[in-house]
């Protein structure tokens, strides 16, 4: 649904098949091999000139400064690398003064060394109403330090895709200084007709290597929009393109069960456990209201007991919010916190039924209700829209006749008025 | 700049929608409209009329099968609301955005690729049309116009006084949260002038800057609400015209997501623009670019609605000209029958009486079953119901549905010689002939019978379909 990464590998099998189509001369094959980290004794390197270099392929860059770039000459040397480095868990830094994400590596790329001298760089940004085209001739991994020495133009977005203007090339033409400056530029403008063309909306080729009047695209940052996916079956096919997660992301059971309740339903479902053990728990609708609501916790200074952050919204189906409701339950009868509070809440719906969606949450407070009892947590719901009288009523007669503590609010109460009332019965 | 809507503004709605466009003329109903706000319907599958309410009076809406035929029938609608698929709304916007005579074009299509928005941008610009969307549940001109689906039901647009125009100016990324805001502006002022969601997609077709400004140059306008969120740099657009002073009406804004902190990797919230990553797209970076600007920002969200109240009061309402808008009342929109008839409001005598099919309830019945309940079930089971009062058991049943599902091809064995047209020509004299007295008076037994219990056949009486089994 919006603009998702993809990996080096498969950015590059797409650069590489249609990058001849624009660019005279370009005629090389890819000869990069995704390796899964699994699988690694499985498999055995072809022979290359020159010798391998292996990284991983996570969608996280700097690797060279976290020291994830391994060369050799020996293929079984790279294997070794490989099946080290992925049964370690390691620390990435993605910029200055990050804290760092871990995590398992689980895919390598290897590829054949090339020996080079100079580096290039070259990236292309989709902006609302151009892209941008950044050059530099001190490419490589300092790119952002002399980030003064980029040069950046603005290419007017056209449906089509079309090669630099003459203007474009005459200003490039006077700005760079290499020997290879027309190479450059005319790499620049296939890259940017491939980049028209594909979908993307970011790619970065840093750095770009020629020599001999050949290029090596050497390393490779893309993102494509997944919401045309539909129309570009056939373009994107050389590469099979998939959108895997960032690294470090792991997801519990429960945010996989979600994930396969939202895909089969046409209404939406999230779910992201933040702490296992925390106290507060969230049943909130709507993709706006849903993010309020975690917000508000953290700015009431509850950040570090808020347990989820998640929304079910786009009217889901009574069923759908009770399967969704019991998974959010079941995580947290897990929890450890002494006290618990659930937070039921949203925004005034345009046009969910809050009637059919209350029932299925009561249906799920019913399932749990000895977890609820056992652990005395108090429940705060907030929500307005369509048949909320109806709803709000339903769930206040069911969990008062548990016996459980409820407090029960309607559209004139501020929307995130529950949270200090929630936040002080925890305190 | 110029409004966008005004109490005469009338639109083309693409797509033949029942549910939207009646609630849009239910709206205008409910704020005094003289005429409904849709001339114009484009269908590309049918032209014709579409059947609707305003007020009480049914009326017809034209329906054409493209928008530039429904644009030269009525070149007054100078707006098109868009509830094209995620998969035509290019190209259909593409069209409106070509006619002259349309200004804007609102979309509500969600998912649509990227580049096909982007190209929407260009051609609105060089056409001078503004946009709306995509992935947007619209906007709303109090007393005036509503787009689709926009703030709800009739109660909440009561609630939230969306029925007259107040002196509050609201641009929001969030369609689902637009309502709460309205609601919050008419609890905290004197209510919306104006309310835009302009849709949470990475490249939305007017951004929240093209909005506040089209605002601040409208006289109605007295101060801005606005509700940004993480991702993107829309945000420091704002505090760039605070700054330059291309804003000058007092703005209040709150930009969600500062809960982003909390997540170790990079988070997709619910919207496409929404993203977490990028430090300077945080939330709390943009809120308080916002404050340093001149913006009035809450501390938390929790805030929000007693600084819209003290803002309003302190900038608005103490000023010497300020005069509170007229209040005109409302009228409402008739009950649906349907709902009426749920909350006990209305009854109605019954023109047929039948003593097989009743449709006086929520749901019309056959021999008092839903006929819902008749939609998975074997073809035999409804026969058995609206012939027989259901007085046959499962084995008879059975035994009804066989014929009737080789009908077609037990005749084509018989008569090879047969048409499709004659073909469907026979059954339907076949299915005439059902009717009972008209029937052959006993059952060709040269079919046999086998399969069915013999206690079965001691249900044979008068008003038995006896063609299905003579033709077997």
């Amino acid at each position: 649904m919006a603009q998702k990464a993809i990996r080096e590998f498969t950015a590059k099998q797409l650069l590489y098949h249609y990058l001849p189509l624009y660019l005279n001369g370009f005629n090389q094959k890819y000869q990069g091999i995704a390796i899964d980290a699994d699988d690694v004794h499985r498999y055995s390197l072809p022979g290359f000139q020159n010798g391998y270099v292996a990284k991983p392929d996570e969608l996280f860059g700097k690797r060279g400064k976290n020291n994830l770039i391994y060369l050799s000459d020996n293929a079984d040397d790279i294997l070794r690398w490989i099946r080290d480095k992925s049964a370690q868990t390691v620390t990435v830094l993605r910029g200055r003064g990050d804290r760092g994400i871990s995590g398992k590596l689980k895919t390598f790329l290897v590829e054949p060394k090339v020996a080079h001298t100079g580096e290039y760089y070259v990236a292309i940004s989709a902006k609302r109403t151009h892209n941008e085209l950044y050059l530099s001739e001190s490419g490589g991994v300092d790119v952002e330090d002399n980030w003064d020495k980029v040069i950046t133009v603005q290419i007017p977005f056209s449906l089509e895709a079309k090669p630099l203007s003459e203007d474009i090339r005459k200003e490039l033409w006077g700005r760079l200084q290499s020997d290879n400056r027309d190479l450059l530029i005319d790499f620049a403008s296939a890259l940017h007709q491939v980049f028209s063309f594909l979908d993307f909306t970011y790619l970065e080729i840093n750095p770009l290597v020629i020599e001999d009047g050949q290029y090596h695209l050497l390393d490779c940052v893309a993102r494509l929009d997944d919401t045309a996916e539909y129309m570009n079956e056939t373009k994107w096919a050389p590469a099979q393109v998939d959108f895997p997660k960032p690294f470090g992301t792991s997801d519990s059971e429960a945010e996989r069960k979600i994930e396969k309740l939202d895909a089969k339903s046409g209404a939406s479902l999230k779910l992201k456990i933040l702490n296992p053990n925390g106290s507060i728990w969230m049943l909130t609708s709507g993709g706006g209201g849903s993010v309020i609501f975690a917000d508000t916790v953290g700015d009431l200074g509850f950040a570090d007991r808020l347990a989820n952050y998640g929304e079910y919204s786009g009217n889901p189906t009574t069923d759908e919010t009770e399967a969704y409701a019991d998974i959010v339950l079941t995580e947290m009868a897990k929890s450890s916190a002494k006290k618990k509070v659930l937070i039921i809440g949203g925004g005034i719906a345009n046009f969910t039924d809050v009637k059919k969606t209350f029932t299925g949450v009561i249906s799920a407070l019913k399932k749990h209700e000895s977890m609820l009892k056992k652990d005395k947590v108090k429940i705060f719901v907030r929500r307005g829209g369509p048949n909320y009288e109806a709803g709000l009523s339903l769930i206040r007669n069911a969990v008062t006749a548990m016996g459980l503590p409820i407090e029960v609010y309607g559209p004139e109460t501020y929307m995130t008025a529950i949270l200090a009332k929630a936040t002080q019965a925890l305190s | 700049m110029k409004q966008l809507f005004s109490t005469d503004t009338q639109a083309i709605f693409y797509n033949e929608h029942p549910l939207p466009i009646q609630r849009m003329l239910d709206y205008d109903w409910l704020c005094n409209r003289e005429k409904p706000s849709i001339a114009a319907i484009v269908n590309p599958n049918r032209s014709g009329m579409h059947k609707t309410f305003f007020g009480s009076a049914e009326i017809l809406i034209p329906v054409y099968t493209t928008i530039t035929e429904a644009a030269a029938a009525h070149p007054d609608a100078d707006v098109m609301v868009s509830f094209a698929s995620m998969r035509s709304a290019y190209a259909t916007s593409l069209e409106a955005i070509m006619t002259k005579s349309i200004r804007t074009v609102a979309i509500t299509a969600e998912g649509m690729p990227e580049n096909q928005t982007r190209d929407l941008i260009r051609a609105s610009a060089e056409n001078d049309t503004w946009l709306i969307g995509p992935a947007t549940v619209g906007g709303i001109k109090p007393g005036a116009f509503r787009i689709g689906n926009t703030a709800g039901s009739i109660e909440s647009i009561i609630e939230a006084r969306l029925y007259r125009p107040g002196s509050v100016g609201v641009v929001t990324i969030s369609g689902g949260m637009s309502l709460e805001i309205y609601h919050i502006v008419a609890q905290q002022t004197d209510g919306v002038y104006e309310g835009i969601a302009i849709g949470g997609d990475t490249w939305p077709g007017s951004t929240l800057l093209d909005n506040i400004l089209r605002l601040e140059a409208d006289q109605g306008v007295k101060m801005h609400v606005v509700l940004g969120e993480i991702g993107g740099t829309a945000e420091y657009e704002i505090a760039k015209a605070l700054k330059d002073g291309r804003i000058k009406k007092p703005l209040v804004i709150w930009v969600t997501g500062t809960v982003a902190r909390q997540f170790a990797t990079e988070v997709q919230f619910g919207h496409a623009g929404a993203k977490s990553g990028a430090d300077d797209e945080s939330a709390q970076a943009k809120n308080k670019a916002l404050k340093d600007a001149g913006a009035y920002v809450p501390a938390s969200f929790n805030d929000l609605g007693k600084l819209i109240g003290k803002v309003f009061s302190e900038h608005v309402s103490a000023k010497r000209n300020y005069r509170e808008p007229a209040d005109n009342g409302y009228r409402l929109p008739p009950l649906e029958f349907a709902d009426a008839l749920k909350q006990n409001k209305v009854r109605r005598p019954t023109s047929i009486v039948s003593s097989v099919s009743d449709d006086r309830g929520e749901e019309p019945t056959y021999n008092k079953k839903e006929i819902s309940t008749f939609l998975n079930k074997p073809f035999g089971h409804l026969l058995n119901q609206l012939w027989f009062q259901g007085r046959f058991q499962k084995p008879a049943r059975i035994f009804w549905n066989t014929p009737l599902k080789s009908w077609p091809t037990t005749v084509l064995r018989l008569q090879p010689h047969i048409t499709q047209s004659s073909l469907h020509a026979q059954v339907k004299i076949w299915l005439t002939r059902l009717q009972p007295g008209c029937l052959p008076s006993a059952p060709d037994m040269a079919v046999p019978l086998t399969g069915l219990p013999d206690g079965h056949l001691n249900q044979w009486q008068p008003g038995f379909p006896h063609a299905i089994l003579y033709y077997r």
